[in-house]
């Protein structure tokens, strides 16, 4: 089973049009030369791809980890509710 | 107060992809107008329109970068393109030299209308992350600005039909006062969508369908015209000072001698002459100050959008303001083949002018087989013409909410 750290980065590196083994965890967005409307659009893929809900208390998403970090919480608490 | 002339043009129309496709289009009489494709089922009853078939986005823009772009700011930056192009990509001095100056009627159409499907069709509860920047009206010409880093004014007018029309008009006077070196100015619309269609629908303004020919139901100055045609697409030009184009050496196209505008105050959607004759009247004294008379214009790009009232309007308009003279001025509208490009309508007609001056062709009204007795100009009916020579080219946009926009063009001397 891929963990969610994997698949966010693949889909990154898809979205993104990045090259393979570009997007490591402590990569900043601004390095990967993502911008925050970039970064809010994939969000949006991630929550469809994920099935779920982003909250909007976030905080600052600085780096490839802070994004993986919100998608795992958010996941963990689906499960929870199931 | 500085000449400007124009340096590039670009287009992206139902008939043409350049400037030189659409042009040849409007000489060759290929009309753009037929059933319209959209991509909800079932269906049945739309109008006929001038719509750009077969056109992929991901062939000019990167694909994390289209969501941002409604279907109005791709055509705005791919007739943008190929008039920087044109106009030798220029280097500007300094950034905030270049201004942008645009024009749409209706903004990010499809950004909305497929968010409103989203929400009250399908029964989302969110819409696409991108509505916001996408659909604001001003995004064409954010984009434009952010294409070639112009870093001046950036100005979008939301002036219905003449949109365009004015944007060329102000830039035009924004860099013969000296606020701009180079502009890039001119317009985008992309209105075929399922809500904007029914509701001209609705106002009773189409042009019926012709069944047996589709292609021609759009008949500007005829006495069988029944209406106007939607059409999407976007016309675009670079404008500078004749001393900016002159020191980094490009080519000037055309000058700008005049512009006119003037507002009805009277009815939304009635024309009226007297509004009409009076932007007409104010161009013409603003090119006669820079040494084009009346006299000296020899063709023009009628608005012409093919309502029986409209057509009946402008012809009045003219007669007003030129006298008899209006007699010996060969006048065509080029919707017949490129429908009402609305808020791009006005710069893609102007380069029409600007092509014609050019080249010494003039493009005719097309479908004008049957002559209305109230309309009775030179309307160039059926096929193009050529001429020994062209000394000033006029363009009218009326628009709805009763603002006219003339432009007046001349050739580089």
């Amino acid at each position: 089973m891929q963990t969610v750290a994997l698949r966010v980065q693949q889909m990154m590196q898809e979205h993104f049009s990045l090259a393979a083994g570009q997007v490591l965890p402590d990569q900043t967005l601004a390095d990967l030369g993502i911008d925050s409307l970039g970064a809010i659009e994939f969000m949006f893929l991630l929550e469809e791809a994920f099935g779920v809900s982003l909250s909007d208390e976030r905080g600052e998403l600085r780096t490839v980890s802070d994004i993986v970090a919100v998608v795992e919480k958010a996941a963990t608490a689906n499960e929870g509710t199931v | 107060m500085r000449r400007v002339v124009v340096t590039g043009t670009g287009v992206l129309t139902p008939v043409g992809r350049t400037t030189e496709e659409f042009f040849a289009s409007l000489i060759e009489v290929r009309s753009g107008i037929g059933p319209v494709e959209i991509p909800l089922s079932g269906v049945s009853g739309l109008p006929v329109a001038a719509q750009i078939k077969g056109f992929d986005p991901s062939t000019h823009f990167p694909k994390e970068r289209l969501s941002q772009l409604d279907r109005f700011s791709q055509f705005a930056l791919v007739a943008a393109r190929e008039a920087w192009l044109q106009a030798g990509s220029p280097v500007l001095a300094s950034p905030d030299s270049g201004a942008v100056y645009f024009g749409t009627g209706f903004g990010g159409a499809s950004t909305l209308e497929s968010g409103y499907d989203d929400l009250f069709r399908k029964g989302l509860n969110r819409v696409k992350p991108m509505s916001v920047v996408a659909a604001m009206p001003n995004a064409a010409a954010a984009n434009v600005a952010i294409e070639f880093r112009l870093q001046g004014a950036c100005y979008t007018y939301a002036v219905a039909c003449a949109s365009s029309a004015v944007a060329i008009g102000e830039a035009f006077r924004a860099i013969a006062a000296g606020a701009a070196d180079i502009v890039v100015a001119g317009g985008a619309e992309s209105i075929l969508t399922y809500g904007i269609m029914r509701s001209w629908q609705a106002l009773m303004a189409l042009a019926v369908e012709d069944k047996a020919a589709p292609e021609t139901s759009c008949r500007p100055f005829a006495k069988d015209r029944t209406g106007l045609v939607l059409g999407e697409g976007a016309g675009v030009l670079v404008l500078e000072s004749l001393e900016h184009a002159t020191q980094r050496g490009a080519n000037p196209l055309a000058e700008i001698a005049g512009y006119g505008i003037a507002n009805d105050g009277l009815n939304l959607s009635r024309p009226d002459v007297e509004g009409q004759a009076r932007a007409i009247r104010i161009a013409l004294r603003e090119a006669e100050r820079s040494g084009v008379a009346a006299a000296d214009i020899g063709y023009i790009n009628a608005h012409g959008t093919a309502t029986k009232v409209g057509d009946k309007v402008e012809t009045q308009s003219l007669k007003a303001a030129f006298g008899t003279a209006v007699q010996r001025i060969p006048v065509s509208s080029t919707k017949a083949l490129h429908g009402h490009l609305m808020g791009a309508g006005g710069a893609v007609e102007f380069i029409a002018a600007l092509m014609a001056m050019r080249r010494r062709i003039l493009p005719p009204t097309a479908h004008l087989r049957i002559p209305d007795p109230e309309c009775d100009l030179d309307y160039i009916a059926l096929a193009s013409r050529r001429v020994p020579e062209l000394d000033g080219v006029m363009s009218n946009s009326f628009a709805f909410g009763g603002t006219n926009a003339v432009l007046i063009a001349r050739p580089v001397q």
